[in-house]
């Protein structure tokens, strides 16, 4: 393990504690405003990220964002990386049109800006929960994996001991699931790790343009834009949900980098 | 610069004609992308379960006969095969339909956004493959200075912080603490349309300056990282050390035998590139009220207003469709080695 992922380890357990035991350690409920000490207050030992413009508790507030974003990043990577393992594994080991009609599909979708696909979707979708949210963004998701578990299977599919499975007698279904599938799986995890930072980024961004999870839920994206406000008055509001989703971000980025040096060794 | 390589004698080129049956068909591909893109699009909206003018109706209750009139207007109750038919029979005839909120032409308002965009977008690509390129150069050929480091991290931080917390310490620094520069907005309400030029010339570009610096830092650490890493590699090259050895002058090393070869994978990173420039300039117009295509997909999907999201949406896709064909037609010229196939 190298420094950086050690780094991220740790960042992950701090994020993971301010999700699990962090609305805990606030002193007031989620959305239940400090009437008597007032809104947008600098960071004191009584709040300490300091109350919004509601004169809601920060940390409170930056812990309860941090389940539903994470929460929400990763659901929608599970989503993305069953529906694309199986969409890249059918598409490497079918032949003809359906294979054909596969790629297709995906080289299509590739194709598009992904925040293109996501804004369409939820204009018509209209309003958005924590799990259409996060179905949305790992429908939008799956391409770019399946594109990799493809290639990987029509590799695979070549290599000495599949054909040795397929002599001895394998069905083609056994073939891609005993086979082919373990061999695939981990570029499959770490395409899955190296694009939990990109959900996260999008659904912050979402929440700040005003179409993710709506207020008064908590979402980092949706306190920076709320920040935005009030940023002349009170500039910490912008501190506390900005570091955390850099935090997120960076986390995740180096635990990806570190699982592809633990599972792909050769494409160093 | 092309003055003092007269006395090298040029490598045969092949003829410039080959590439004409490539270019027809790559920007068939590209136009069989966009639209088959286009299509899924619109095919997705109409298989989705919401109706459209369910807010619409909500909010203007209207007697049925209005309804069924609003309804055969937008199209609600088509089938599938209808709905495409309506929209390709539209879009033949530059008609992309009627926005559902402001009750204009799509085109309409779509032409009025593209503007804009084009300036920030444009203007983003242009320094990123000017300035960016050139930092990435400097930065593999003298590594170990104070200098590059601190490029280093700026690059960094601009790849870690996302562009609308980026952006808003941008505001909050150079528009709220030292006033230098107006923290939103297109053009200053207030100027005089007689004012000159060369006052509106000013303005635009003070209203350009946040949005433009957001845009390019938080985009360029990529043409710097991949310059970077591909000077690195040429570096090594046996043409650089035999021309080291021949005693090129430092300059005329980097820029013929150095920076040439370290082009290519640029060219190939443009085109990857540009979805993402589409994001960004949704979040960062987002943050300026930057009156583009990234303010009015984001407020057409905030009122459903389906039309219009899926007439921005087309003319993105269309830009990042033209902009990797542009990509792959400067892959060839930049690489020989591609023209052959």
């Amino acid at each position: 393990m190298t420094r950086a992922t050690r780094c991220a380890v740790v960042l992950l357990a701090l994020l993971l504690g301010l999700a699990l035991i962090g609305p805990w350690l606030a002193p007031d409920p989620l959305d239940q405003p400090d009437l008597l000490g007032g809104a947008l207050l600098a960071p004191s030992a009584a709040h300490w990220l300091g109350t919004d413009q509601f004169s809601r508790d920060v940390f409170a507030r930056l812990a309860a964002g941090a389940r539903i974003s994470l929460g929400i990043a990763g659901g929608a990577i599970a989503i993305a990386t069953l529906l694309g393992t199986a969409i890249g594994l059918l598409a490497g080991g079918a032949r003809g049109r359906v294979a054909d009609g596969l790629r297709r599909l995906i080289d299509l979708i590739l194709g598009l800006p992904r925040l293109v696909v996501l804004l369409v979707l939820i204009a018509g979708l209209g309003t958005l929960t924590p799990a259409t949210l996060a179905l949305v963004l790992g429908a939008t998701g799956w391409p770019a994996i399946a594109r990799l578990v493809r290639g990987e299977t029509l590799r695979l599919r070549e290599t000495g001991y599949v054909e040795a499975a397929r002599a001895l007698g394998a069905s083609p279904r056994r073939t891609l699931w005993q086979h082919i599938l373990p061999g695939a799986a981990a570029p499959a995890l770490v395409a899955a790790a190296l694009g939990v930072a990109d959900v996260i980024l999008l659904e912050a961004g979402l929440s700040f343009i005003g179409l993710g999870i709506q207020p008064p839920a908590p979402t980092w994206g949706g306190m920076i834009l709320e920040a935005r406000d009030h940023i002349a008055a009170a500039p910490w509001l912008l501190l506390a949900p900005g570091t955390a989703l850099v935090a997120a971000t960076i986390t995740a980025t180096l635990l990806g980098d570190g699982l592809r040096r633990r599972l792909l060794p050769e494409l160093r | 610069m092309s003055g003092a390589g007269a006395s090298v004698p040029k490598p045969p080129c092949p003829a410039i004609d080959d590439v004409t049956p490539w270019l027809f068909r790559r920007t068939l591909d590209a136009a069989l992308s966009a639209t088959g893109g286009i299509l899924l699009l619109v095919a997705l909206v109409h298989l989705l379960p919401g109706d459209p003018l369910a807010a619409v109706l909500r909010d203007h209750p209207a007697d049925p006969a209005t309804v069924a009139a609003l309804r055969e207007r937008w199209g609600t109750d088509l089938s599938l095969g209808q709905t495409m038919v309506r929209f390709v029979g539209g879009a033949l005839r530059g008609d992309l339909g009627i926005s559902l909120s402001a009750g204009l032409p799509v085109t309409t308002l779509l032409a009025e956004r593209l503007g804009p965009t084009l300036l920030l977008g444009g203007l983003t690509l242009l320094i990123n493959f000017t300035v960016g390129l050139a930092l990435g150069l400097w930065s593999a050929l003298r590594p170990a200075t104070l200098r590059a480091h601190l490029l280093g991290g700026l690059t960094m931080a601009g790849y870690a912080l996302p562009s609308f917390v980026l952006g808003l310490i941008l505001v909050w620094v150079f528009a709220l603490q030292l006033g230098w520069l107006p923290p939103a907005g297109y053009s200053d309400p207030l100027l005089a349309p007689d004012a000159g030029l060369g006052a509106h010339l000013l303005d635009r570009l003070r209203h350009l300056a946040l949005p433009l610096a957001t845009m390019v830092l938080a985009t360029i650490a990529v043409p710097i990282r991949h310059q970077r890493a591909a000077v690195a590699e040429t570096l090594d090259a046996p043409w650089v050390l035999a021309a080291r050895a021949r005693g090129v002058a430092p300059a005329r090393l980097a820029w013929h035998h150095i920076w040439r070869p370290a082009l290519t994978p640029i060219v190939t990173l443009l085109g990857l590139w540009l979805p993402a420039l589409v994001a960004g300039a949704v979040f960062v117009e987002a943050v300026f009220a930057w009156p583009g295509l990234g303010t009015l997909i984001a407020d057409a999907t905030a009122n459903r207003d389906v039309p219009v999201v899926i007439g921005a949406g087309a003319v993105l896709i269309i830009a990042v469709q033209c902009g990797s064909l542009i990509a792959d037609l400067l892959y060839r010229l930049v690489d020989p080695a591609q023209r052959r196939s």
